[in-house]
């Protein structure tokens, strides 16, 4: 019985030679015949947990990806909706270099009297500082 | 056809194989009915994996390494703790002389922390190499070298005492 786990020097510690039998001889003792019990079906209920396991990551996967798309696709119409919003700065159509400048009108330039001017209406005076009544 | 095709191939794996799986399994937790489910759940891992096992090839090798891991999962999963402990139990009255040594090495080996029976088991029952040992348990090879030697000196340690007091009997 000694034999199995005797050693001569310190080999068996250092992966010497023989190290591997004696410790096989033990397992070998310990996995004995007489004790096993008799092989159940194994295969069948491995088989239908295995399906289970793939048919579960599968719906994980396809709800994974679901979910990506519905987010991806929020985000895209939350952006639309957003972008023509009230509160945005204001930008600017045109860069300033390409505004062409307004002609000014050859005329001289009227300046605001308090003075009544005769209108096409001769029985209605008209106010010009006002514009209309 | 082509998940006919798997299954058929899985199964012949399977048949093949199983015996010798649980044989390991009952090496790591010592208990035939737990070492069944624990079969069964590599099995079960196996088969949801096969086509990509079968591509990659070495599917004993990767049965090994699923077996293990869910052997150690399972263990931490439980809160298990890595202490070994200092002496084996008490074996069981009216046992012959030949059941009464198997008792003395599977109780010896039960008393080691898990992941040493596991790195035992992987080195001298499967004979892997070091690094083979390593990458199944994600460990270094270095933490497989000295796991190894500590539980090869704890089992030596246990067997030597519990083989004392059978004797003294």
């Amino acid at each position: 019985m000694t034999r199995i786990m005797d050693r001569s020097s310190g080999d068996e510690e250092r992966g010497g030679p023989g190290e591997g039998a004696h410790v096989r001889d033990v397992l070998e003792i310990v996995v004995g015949s007489g004790a096993e019990p008799p092989l159940g079906d194994l295969t069948d209920a491995a088989v239908a947990g295995g399906r289970r396991v793939r048919r579960r990551r599968g719906a994980a996967l396809l709800a994974g990806v679901a979910t990506a798309l519905l987010v991806a696709v929020s985000a895209t119409a939350a952006l639309r909706q957003a972008e023509p919003g009230p509160v945005g700065p204001a930008r600017p159509t045109q860069s300033p270099t390409s505004v062409e400048p307004t002609p000014r009108p050859a005329g001289p330039v009227v300046p605001p009297t308090d003075e009544v001017v005769p209108s096409s209406n001769p029985q209605e005076p008209q106010d010009v500082t006002n514009g209309s009544r | 056809m082509r998940e006919a095709a798997r299954e058929r191939e899985f199964r012949e794996f399977a048949e093949a194989r199983q015996r010798h799986l649980r044989r390991s399994a009952y090496l790591l937790c010592g208990d035939w009915h737990e070492a069944q489910d624990l079969t069964q759940t590599t099995l079960m891992k196996l088969y949801a994996a096969w086509g990509r096992v079968r591509r990659d090839g070495n599917v004993e090798a990767y049965a090994r390494t699923i077996l293990t891991r869910t052997f150690i999962d399972q263990h931490r999963r439980r809160g298990w703790r890595e202490e070994a402990v200092d002496r084996v139990p008490e074996l069981p009255e009216g046992q012959g002389p030949e059941p009464e040594l198997r008792m003395v090495m599977r109780a010896a080996l039960m008393a080691l922390p898990p992941r040493y029976r596991a790195v035992l088991v992987l080195r001298f029952w499967e004979d892997w190499s070091v690094e083979q040992t390593a990458q199944a348990l994600r460990i270094s090879t270095g933490t497989v070298k000295s796991q190894s030697a500590r539980g090869l000196a704890h089992l030596r340690r246990l067997i030597e005492r519990e083989v004392g007091e059978v004797r003294g009997r």
